[in-house]
């Protein structure tokens, strides 16, 4: 997965001509034909039982790492139109914690989600959106020494619905988000290797015209994003 | 026992679907036209069809598949690693290939798999 990154941010960075449609479709073959090998791994991990969890953990969180890389370039190239449209960002929330159920058990993360209670609908793209909270809780599980309690909250603020994660295991208060983007190939400090998740995530965020912030919560520093409320349910 | 027809090229895919399908008869074909050869030797109950393969496209060979009228009505399940767009998957073009079921890989597990091909094969006797 780092290889699959370090390529993608070197095409970019050293390239910036050449990140037009050759290192599109350079990304698109790359991502599908490691995606065989994962699954290839996922598979041979499920029938030869249970001894093989972790690999199985690293492959899947692999599949859906490439997933969102490609996601993001099909959304930035325009090959992927957006699709916005009202959605209640708590079915989002669960159906993302639903999705990554294994992942979290085997990295032994528990996940919370808390919901305010009549949050109205956000104007997004459902896909990019669950894209962005997926890539966001793999930062999390990337970084925290199981076990722990990963938290996702929504909650009405004066802008719109404010979607946080966070862990008391997890301090990102020396990452930088700034410095960050789909066009640097530096090192992130704080995180492990070239935090690909959370450039992801940012990037998918920023699509939805919404940008990845720092959070402070108690006793951590995590991330945040601010959706807009749907125009349309307001004007009823 | 079914007969099933995978088409695949990649020999992990195949080698696993071969130890979950033991019980069924399987043949299995790595691209379009060795698949529509085997198609015609022994007409399967379903196809197992991976749409990225060696050469030529699996939507190349439903096409043709679909063309002929004894093939007509053999399901086939899409198991793929590439993900189609829902706008794809509502498409009349998509419709019109009568596909049993589009499974995207990285989301199926091998047990879904074969949940997923006995729900079409089931009381099906060679």
């Amino acid at each position: 997965m780092r290889v699959f990154s370090r390529i993608l941010l070197y095409v970019k960075r050293v390239q910036p001509d050449y990140a037009g449609s050759r290192a599109d479709e350079l990304l698109l073959l790359l991502g599908e034909e490691l995606k065989h090998s994962l699954v290839a791994i996922t598979q041979l991990a499920e029938l030869t039982g249970k001894q093989h969890d972790d690999i199985s953990l690293q492959a899947k969180k692999g599949l859906k790492t490439i997933d969102n890389i490609l996601l993001y370039q099909q959304a930035h190239s325009g090959q992927l139109t957006l699709e916005l449209e009202p959605v209640h960002i708590g079915s989002s929330m669960h159906s993302v914690a639903s999705n990554m159920a294994s992942v979290m058990k085997a990295s032994g993360c528990v996940a919370e989600l808390q919901i305010q209670h009549g949050l109205q609908p956000v104007d997004t793209d459902r896909r990019l959106l669950e894209g962005a909270l997926t890539s966001l809780w793999h930062v999390f599980i990337s970084t925290v020494e199981g076990p722990a309690e990963v938290v996702c909250k929504a909650r009405r603020t004066g802008q719109g619905v404010r979607v946080s994660i966070h862990s008391a295991q997890a301090n990102f208060e020396n990452v930088s988000l700034s410095k960050i983007n789909l066009e640097s190939a530096q090192p992130v400090n704080g995180l492990a290797g070239p935090a690909v998740d959370l450039i992801t995530s940012q990037g998918l965020f920023s699509l939805l015209g919404s940008q990845l912030n720092k959070a402070a919560f108690k006793n951590a520093v995590g991330f945040g994003v601010t959706l807009p409320i749907s125009k349309q349910l307001q004007m009823v | 026992m079914a007969r099933i027809l995978v088409i695949d090229s990649h020999k992990t895919t195949k080698s696993s679907l071969a130890e979950v399908f033991s019980e069924h008869e399987l043949t299995q074909a790595n691209d379009a036209g060795t698949a529509i050869v085997a198609a015609n030797q022994h007409t399967p109950d379903i196809v197992i069809l991976e749409l990225s393969l060696a050469s030529h496209s699996g939507l190349e060979f439903l096409y043709e598949f679909r063309t002929y009228q004894d093939w007509e009505h053999i399901p086939v399940l899409v198991y793929t690693t590439v993900r189609l767009q829902d706008t794809v998957l509502r498409s009349r073009a998509w419709q019109q290939l009568a596909i049993a079921d589009y499974l995207y890989k990285p989301d199926t597990t091998l047990e879904n798999l074969r949940l997923a091909v006995e729900k079409y094969v089931s009381g099906v006797s060679v």
